[in-house]
């Protein structure tokens, strides 16, 4: 599990140090993403539009899911760092769900948009189909990732036990987690908020 | 949970959740605010200072920033800026 972590100048443990250094290219990552759909936003010459498309109650929704679900993670991580153990796994899988159903929201979406009309490629497509599908799916695969972590650990936990040693490990994940927690804050507001203004 | 706070969080349970309400909050009025007959500009501007704010709040306290050492602050900082002069730059190179 977790290794003695080596004295470094700067007082931070490495894997936390470069996590953050990851988070930072991550930023940059979706930054290109999203640039991507705002350049060509309302240029598409086929397909149905954001306006017609877009169900901002029902993204609201999960966006409240995946708000509680960045909640279940810092309690999560102050289970783990207070050694315990049944805490830590009531809020992991607790986060993972929340993370479920995120992504069943998605696929509902995504669903009912190819209905619709909107595809990412192929001779239908359009350029919101395009920028939105790459934009939110790279999101929703983001999820997935931290979804299976988080299950990982809870497996962990249940199999071999998990303590206060094992601290870093999860709050690794939690950074992880309310990254991509935040990653959709920006899109529900510059995707989905501005198109219904 | 208990009511302490927590020596590697310096956040009580309690206070988590007094965040999650604010963000919780934020997000209702986002959603109301959409539907309201205020100026588009006004709205725009609203939504995007409320994003800032919940953003603050997620990498200050979820994140444990503001209890962090600085180093991190300025290395998730500087790839923020970054993402935003691209964003920004490339926003305008469109209509250029």
């Amino acid at each position: 599990m977790s290794v003695d972590h080596h004295v470094t100048n700067t007082g931070i443990d490495n894997r936390k140090m470069g996590f953050w250094l990851f988070l930072a290219s991550e930023c940059m990552f979706f930054g290109s993403l999203l640039v991507g759909y705002l350049v060509y936003k309302g240029q598409s010459l086929t397909g149905p539009t954001a306006e017609e498309l877009f169900d901002i109650p029902l993204t609201t929704v999960s966006t409240f899911v995946l708000l509680a679900s960045s909640l279940f993670m810092v309690l999560a991580v102050a289970a783990i760092g207070r050694g315990d153990l049944k805490g830590l796994k009531t809020w992991i899988a607790a986060t993972a769900g929340g993370g479920i159903i995120f992504l069943g929201f998605q696929v509902y979406e995504f669903a009912h948009f190819v209905d619709k009309g909107l595809y990412l490629g192929g001779s239908n497509s359009s350029l919101l189909g395009t920028t939105f599908y790459t934009l939110t799916g790279f999101h929703g695969v983001h999820v997935l990732v931290g979804v299976i972590w988080l299950l990982s650990i809870l497996f962990t936990a249940m199999k071999k036990g998990m303590g206060k040693e094992n601290t870093l490990d999860v709050e690794l994940a939690g950074l992880y987690w309310h990254f991509v927690d935040v990653v959709w804050i920006v899109i529900f507001t510059v995707v989905y908020l501005v198109e219904a203004v | 949970m208990g009511e302490h706070a927590n020596k590697e969080s310096h956040i009580a349970t309690r206070d988590y959740l007094k965040i999650f309400a604010i963000l919780f909050v934020i997000t209702a009025i986002e959603f109301g605010i959409v539907y309201t007959a205020l100026p588009r500009p006004v709205i725009l501007i609203a939504l995007f200072a409320m994003s800032a704010i919940k953003f603050g709040y997620v990498a200050a306290f979820f994140m444990h920033l503001k209890f962090d050492n600085r180093y991190l602050s300025w290395m998730f900082g500087a790839g923020m800026v970054l993402a935003v002069v691209f964003v920004t730059a490339m926003w305008f190179l469109r209509i250029a």
